[in-house]
């Protein structure tokens, strides 16, 4: 049962990362005290008494840090409500709905993985689908297990928290769609040719755009590797009233909602 | 609640005339963790159909400035569901 709560947070920093991504540290100690990886939280973008933009903003847990009471998310700035939460200032409050949503299934919790003696696991990213990684990389890392990361992103500088997830022990591999540098092309290619060249993992999870994740499907099907996807949809309420984040169900007619029945999900039990 | 606030509505004696909007407040459980919604006068449910439907496909929901619009299509468990599944939880918390 997840112990949602609206909280008043205080920025504590702003960090820019790029021009167009942006990590924001919130004080919020209600939240972070129960914030699991993979959850996501609602924040009003914009001044307290203004109701314009209306709809809170999704954002998945970057970074927590439940005894110091506070959270990060990591974002690009795509339109007005995130326009304005980069322009947030260090003491600036925040109202915050959260933790939202079901985390990710950790493999000792899994009953789709065969029992493996360190069980090996894959983390695929497509741009700011790395966000919720970092929370999820440290438990499975702490947890003693072997961590690969294939990510991908439009421009090598996009590549948010690379150094951090190669610090944690993971094996990091990147690609973006530069013809320089880092190797060069779409993430679902080098998740084939890490699969071609025989790597073999026993859990896989990835976040990202959805023509993405529903390649990254395929691709997980055809090995046979089970994949937990962190989904992203239109949302208004989060928390399962409006029921406007639908996204069809794959064994029967009918909808998921993403904010109370996701954001993760099994592969096999969504539409693409 | 004070006497003041009572309001009888097409035959029912409601504690207070504040009602949640149909819609945006599902069958109420969903707001039980935020506060006792025995302050409210009554629940006002979503829609309900005789049977379930599944809504629309496709996206839900438009931001507009200030505001929003939505095209569920009416999602909803239907009566039985409802009875089976929403009522016994909104009758103890006071609902009829
Ligand atoms: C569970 C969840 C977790 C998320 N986590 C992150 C995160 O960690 N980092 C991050 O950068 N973004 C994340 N997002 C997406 C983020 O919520 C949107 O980018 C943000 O709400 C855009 O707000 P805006 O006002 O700036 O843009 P708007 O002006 O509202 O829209 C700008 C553009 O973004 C598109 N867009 C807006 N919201 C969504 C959405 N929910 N899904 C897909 N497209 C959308 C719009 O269609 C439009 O084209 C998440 C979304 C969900 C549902
Ligand atoms: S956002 Fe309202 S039900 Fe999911």
């Amino acid at each position: 049962m997840v112990s949602t709560k609206f909280e008043q947070g205080t920025v504590i920093a702003q960090e820019t990362l790029t021009p167009s991504i942006v990590r924001t540290l919130i004080h919020a100690p209600n939240i972070a005290a129960e914030a699991l990886p993979g959850q996501f939280v609602n924040i009003k973008c914009g001044a307290p008494a203004c109701y314009d933009p209306l709809l809170l903003r999704p954002f998945s847990f970057n970074r927590v840090d439940s005894e110091g009471g506070t959270f990060s998310v990591l974002y690009r700035v795509v339109g007005r409500g995130t326009e304005l939460l980069r322009h947030v200032r260090i003491g600036d409050k925040l109202t915050a709905l959260g933790p939202l949503g079901k985390g990710f299934v950790l493999p000792e919790q899994s009953k789709q993985m065969e029992p493996a003696a360190r069980p090996s696991v894959l983390l695929i990213a497509g741009g700011m689908g790395i966000a919720p990684f970092y929370p999820l990389a440290t438990a499975l890392v702490t947890h003693g297990l072997e961590v690969s990361l294939l990510y991908g992103a439009r421009l090598s500088s996009d590549l948010a928290d690379k150094s951090e997830l190669k610090a944690l022990g993971l094996r990091v591999l990147c690609c973006t769609e530069e013809q320089r540098g880092e190797c060069s092309g779409l993430v679902t290619d080098l998740l084939q040719a890490t699969i071609d060249a025989g790597d073999r993992f026993d859990l896989a999870y990835a976040c990202g755009p959805r023509a993405m994740l529903s390649a990254v499907k395929r691709v997980c099907k055809d090995a046979e590797l089970p994949l937990q996807l962190s989904l992203e949809e239109h949302m208004a309420c989060g928390l399962g009233v409006c029921l406007g984040c639908s996204c069809e169900r794959a064994s029967d007619e009918g909808y998921w909602h993403v904010c109370t029945d996701g954001p993760v999900v099994w592969a096999e039990e969504v539409k693409l | 609640m004070s006497a003041k606030l009572t309001t009888a509505l097409c035959g029912m004696s409601l504690s207070s005339p504040v009602l949640s909007a149909s819609g945006c407040y599902g069958y109420g459980r969903e707001f039980d963790k935020f506060y006792d919604l025995r302050l409210l006068g009554a629940v006002v449910v979503k829609g309900i159909t005789l049977r379930p439907r599944h809504g629309n496909a496709g996206r839900r929901l438009v931001e507009t400035p200030a505001g929003l619009l939505n095209s569920i299509g009416l999602e909803n468990p239907g009566v039985e569901g409802f009875i089976a599944n929403e009522l016994p939880f909104l009758r103890e918390k006071g609902g009829c």
